[in-house]
């Protein structure tokens, strides 16, 4: 009978399999990743900081008087504003979460797609929406005023963190309930064999078990409300915050021109401090679980309704904004009645005439998207064959995360002034390619995570190079993966408001500017129009972005 | 201390009968086990009795209470998980006093109650351990002690070892034993490795797909198998199909075997001439023969054959047979028997095997 007998482990070598020491190819791809960091958050970031050091030491006059007092005190009231969202928005999100996730609620699934959508429009447009509803003509301002109620002042504090936490509940309740998706039910189950109820399971062993997803929302909706210059613009009246006072330090001629810098300094500064305490809270609080298995979901009847009326309510309230803003598009003037005085369609006709701002921002987003995904899936690479080598780029990648649009964009003009090859501003999609750099990293990250290892592994001891590995056996697995990157880096790069503003090349005046330009002029009704389609567009993306991509390809869908 | 009865339990999930039509009586302070391979509703008849899910059909009584609508947290049960499930926020002693705490336990006799909890699972000095500084066998320590702590009226264990290495395997499933016989504990035990379940139980239900295959002491189980499926997955043995020639009750059963060989058996269940049987004879029932043409002397060429130290375990492609003949031979000469491709005579003992109806 013939055997199959184990080659001895010479042969292989003998047979010209013998291992070379080659060149791995992709070093030209990381090192070209690495070199657009560099050039364009790397080299901008540090130009700021080193701008500042050398304004401030070779100054012939101090800067004025009080000027320590007013960092401290714009600080303070951007701290405020972000810390009130976080609490709030953390607050509203872990009752939501665990209505949608843990409990039965009639209708769940649906709440939770809901309740993710506002999560891809702009803050500004639910800025602008908020001057809507509760401005001095405000349709809630007329409905108080009719029962004898004074209307809330929105120009300050109030109405940028009722904005916020408008815009920014779902972001809290996404992370969330996504941590709730994993408390592995044996943990619950334990409990209630031990004699624990709905309520002690929770407090005691739900909520410290997902304690880092909790802290991680609060952190998350802080920055985004920290960073957000839109609303700030359209709601601060007095109310000085930090993003704002740079963008309008960098703008005005009459500010002396070290202002702005010493600001944007400081948003690095803070950015850092922020993420060095956040990493820090995060390593303390981490659970380790290496499990995931069912998760418990709790089925009795009151409970459930209880789940109902309040994700109604939220939703509800959440919802307003896009509700009033579709109104409005509709309208002509909305001043004195609860709805606009007639309906027209000739806020949409005006849009589709004077098309350049939807046109424009077309094009930079179709430039700044492919920049940006391909920079992740380099990086991404990078930090899968690497690991932990790479940590430092890895924390690097994420400064963009926390140091808010306006910053950046200074640091790129500053960097590269007039930088307009072929006449075509490419700075602005370079910008975008690098404030939405840790989104797309992070799903590429992900995404990689996937691709199970032993594949690649078992390719390479055929005999194949990393390169063929690679083309033939990673990357036909990410084809998922690329396609929801790119529609996502295209939605949050459409949507960018803050280094826009500042880098704004003439004739170039994007959609998100184009709303904002209206609303400040009064033309609610086409600022209104522009949002509708704006939203439109961005809701278009992600219906794209949740289709099944590996069906569409004709792959088999993987079963569980 | 509590009788567990399930009478007729049936749990459906969609169009999959998970568990169908369950009748089992656990005695007070029995160490009863759940066996079968996976899917067989091993573990959803577990989590019935914990309360974790609701029966399709049928009734669960601890005692005499019927228990059906009790939810989980008042049926009084202590559970161990597969996956530990310790809270991963809490110390060690916070996760033992857990229980004791809802209970209205508090100070000095908590402290009391929680520290024996844990001398008792061989833990004591680790209370203020946080659960990611324990290794796998300490963290199931700590989920039993857990489950013990509360004075459980029956205790469920769902494949509490499956998770961990070899040999902390069979030291924890000693410990378990040991524990489960000092308190008298009526405990449920689930698990696929009829090792485990032969080592611990006081009686062993195999489950095939839902259904009761056998209940029967561990020896019962794998000395008379009632079904071909128990007589397979319980230890190694060779199943043949054959026919009943004829039969003295008390005394023996001569069966005509697919492919011609008569066997003769030790009577050990009912059966008469005609009948179709499945024959099952176990690897320790050859011993080798002198005389080819003796009563239960089957002769053949050595398949397979392999040196496992104490035995040589191997297959005889015997005449008169459509299978191999798995056996085993004990205190090998003094030198490798090289038996591969020669012809054997081996003698089956008639005590050693067993029949029943297909």
């Amino acid at each position: 009978m013939p055997t199959l007998r184990a080659a001895p482990a010479e042969a292989g070598f003998k047979a010209g399999l013998k291992p070379r020491i080659r060149l791995d190819p992709f070093i030209f791809i990381y090192a070209a990743a690495g070199a657009y960091v560099a050039a364009f958050l790397v080299l901008p970031v540090g130009r700021i900081l080193a701008e500042t050091t050398l304004a401030l030491a070779e100054a012939e006059t101090p800067l004025e008087p009080g000027f320590g007092e007013y960092i401290a005190r714009i600080t303070w009231n951007s701290v405020f504003v972000a810390g009130s969202t976080a609490l709030l928005s953390v607050g509203l999100g872990i009752p939501l979460a665990f209505f949608t996730v843990k409990v039965a609620t009639p209708g769940r699934g649906l709440f939770r797609v809901l309740l993710a959508l506002p999560l891809i429009t702009p803050p500004f447009i639910s800025a602008f929406a908020t001057i809507l509803l509760l401005g001095r003509t405000g349709v809630i301002t007329q409905l108080l005023g009719r029962v004898g109620l004074p209307e809330v002042y929105i120009y300050g504090p109030a109405g940028l963190i009722l904005t916020h936490v408008l815009h920014f509940t779902p972001l809290a309740y996404l992370t969330v309930a996504a941590g709730l998706q994993v408390v592995p039910a044996a943990v619950e189950e334990a409990a209630a064999s031990l004699g624990s109820g709905t309520a002690r399971t929770l407090t005691r062993v739900v909520l410290p078990y997902i304690r880092p997803r909790v802290l991680m929302a609060a952190v998350l909706v802080f920055l985004a409300s920290f960073g957000d210059v839109g609303a700030p613009l359209l709601l601060a009246g007095n109310f000085r915050v930090l993003p704002l006072e740079t963008y309008t330090a960098f703008n005005s001629f009459q500010v002396d021109r070290r202002v702005s810098l010493v600001l944007a300094s400081w948003s690095i500064i803070l950015a850092f401090l922020v993420l060095l305490i956040v990493k820090r809270l995060m390593a303390r609080t981490q659970v380790s679980h290496t499990f995931t298995t069912r998760t418990f979901v709790h089925r009795d009847r009151p409970l459930r309704w209880l789940g109902l009326g309040f994700c109604l309510t939220v939703t509800g309230v959440l919802f307003l904004p896009y509700v009033v803003t579709v109104i409005s598009s509709f309208g002509t003037v909305w001043t004195t009645g609860l709805l606009p005085a007639a309906f027209t369609l000739r806020n949409y006709q005006f849009i589709l005439t004077n098309f350049h701002g939807i046109k424009n921002s077309l094009i930079l987003s179709a430039v700044a998207t492919p920049l940006c995904v391909g920079l992740a899936f380099g990086l991404g690479k990078l930090f899968r064959e690497y690991g932990a080598r790479a940590g430092w780029l890895d924390y690097l990648v994420l400064l963009p995360f926390v140091i808010p649009g306006v910053v950046i964009g200074i640091g790129l003009v500053k960097s590269y002034p007039g930088f307009q090859p072929l006449g075509f501003p490419l700075l602005l999609p370079i910008a975008y390619s690098v404030r939405r750099l840790p989104y797309a990293v992070r799903v590429v990250t992900a995404g990689y995570s996937r691709v199970d290892r032993t594949l690649e592994e078992a390719s390479l001891g055929l005999g194949a190079s990393p390169w063929r590995t690679f083309w033939r056996v990673t990357w036909p697995q990410l084809m998922p993966t690329l396609a929801a990157t790119s529609v996502m880096a295209f939605i949050r790069i459409i949507t960018e408001l803050g280094s826009t503003l500042i880098i704004l090349p003439p004739g170039w005046r994007t959609a998100t500017v184009a709303i904002f330009y209206y609303a400040a002029e009064g033309f609610i009704g086409r600022a209104s129009a522009i949002s509708v389609v704006l939203i439109g567009l961005v809701a278009l993306g992600s219906a794209l972005a949740n289709l099944d991509y590996g069906r569409l390809l004709g792959r088999p869908r993987a079963r569980p | 201390m509590t009788a567990v009865v399930l009478e007729g339990l049936t749990k459906r999930f969609g169009n999959t009968l998970a568990v169908d039509n369950l009748t089992l009586n656990i005695a007070d302070g029995e160490f009863f086990t759940l066996l079968g391979p996976s899917g067989c509703g091993k573990t959803t008849t577990l989590r019935l009795v914990a309360g974790f899910e609701t029966p399709t059909a049928g009734v669960i009584r601890f005692g005499r209470r019927v228990v059906n609508d009790l939810p989980p947290q008042r049926r009084n049960v202590g559970m161990v998980f597969q996956n530990y499930a310790v809270f991963p926020t809490m110390t060690v002693f916070e996760n033992v006093a857990y229980g004791l705490e809802i209970r209205g336990v508090r100070g000095k006799e908590l402290r009391r109650r929680v520290l024996s909890a844990l001398e008792l699972v061989g833990l004591a000095g680790l209370e203020d351990r946080r659960p990611d500084q324990l290794s796998g066998g300490q963290l199931q320590r700590v989920a039993l002690a857990r489950a013990l702590v509360i004075e459980p009226e029956i205790l469920l264990l769902d494949e509490p070892l499956s998770n961990l290495d070899v040999q902390l395997r069979v030291s924890i499933r000693k410990e378990i034993r040991r524990i489960q016989q000092a308190l008298k504990i009526t405990t449920v035990y689930v698990t696929h490795d009829q090792e485990e379940a032969l080592a611990l139980s006081d009686r062993v239900a195999v489950l095939n797909a839902g259904r009761l295959e056998q209940v029967a002491p561990p020896f019962g189980l794998y000395r008379f198998p009632a079904t071909r499926f128990v007589a397979r997955f319980i230890g190694r043995t060779t199943v043949l199909t054959g026919e009943v020639v004829s039969a003295r009750p008390g005394e023996w059963v001569s069966i005509r075997l697919n492919g011609g060989l008569l066997l003769r058996a030790a009577w050990h269940r009912p059966t008469e001439p005609g009948q179709r049987v499945w024959v099952s004879v176990r690897p320790e029932a050859l011993s080798p023969a002198d005389l080819p043409r003796a009563e239960n002397v089957v002769s053949g060429e050595v398949s397979y054959l392999e040196f496992l130290g104490p035995v040589v375990r191997g297959e005889l492609k015997a005449d008169g047979l459509t299978e191999p003949l798995l056996f085993e031979l004990g205190r090998p000469a003094r030198d490798w028997p090289d038996w591969a491709g020669r012809r054997l005579c081996l003698r089956v003992d008639p005590e050693l095997i067993a029949y029943g109806p297909e």
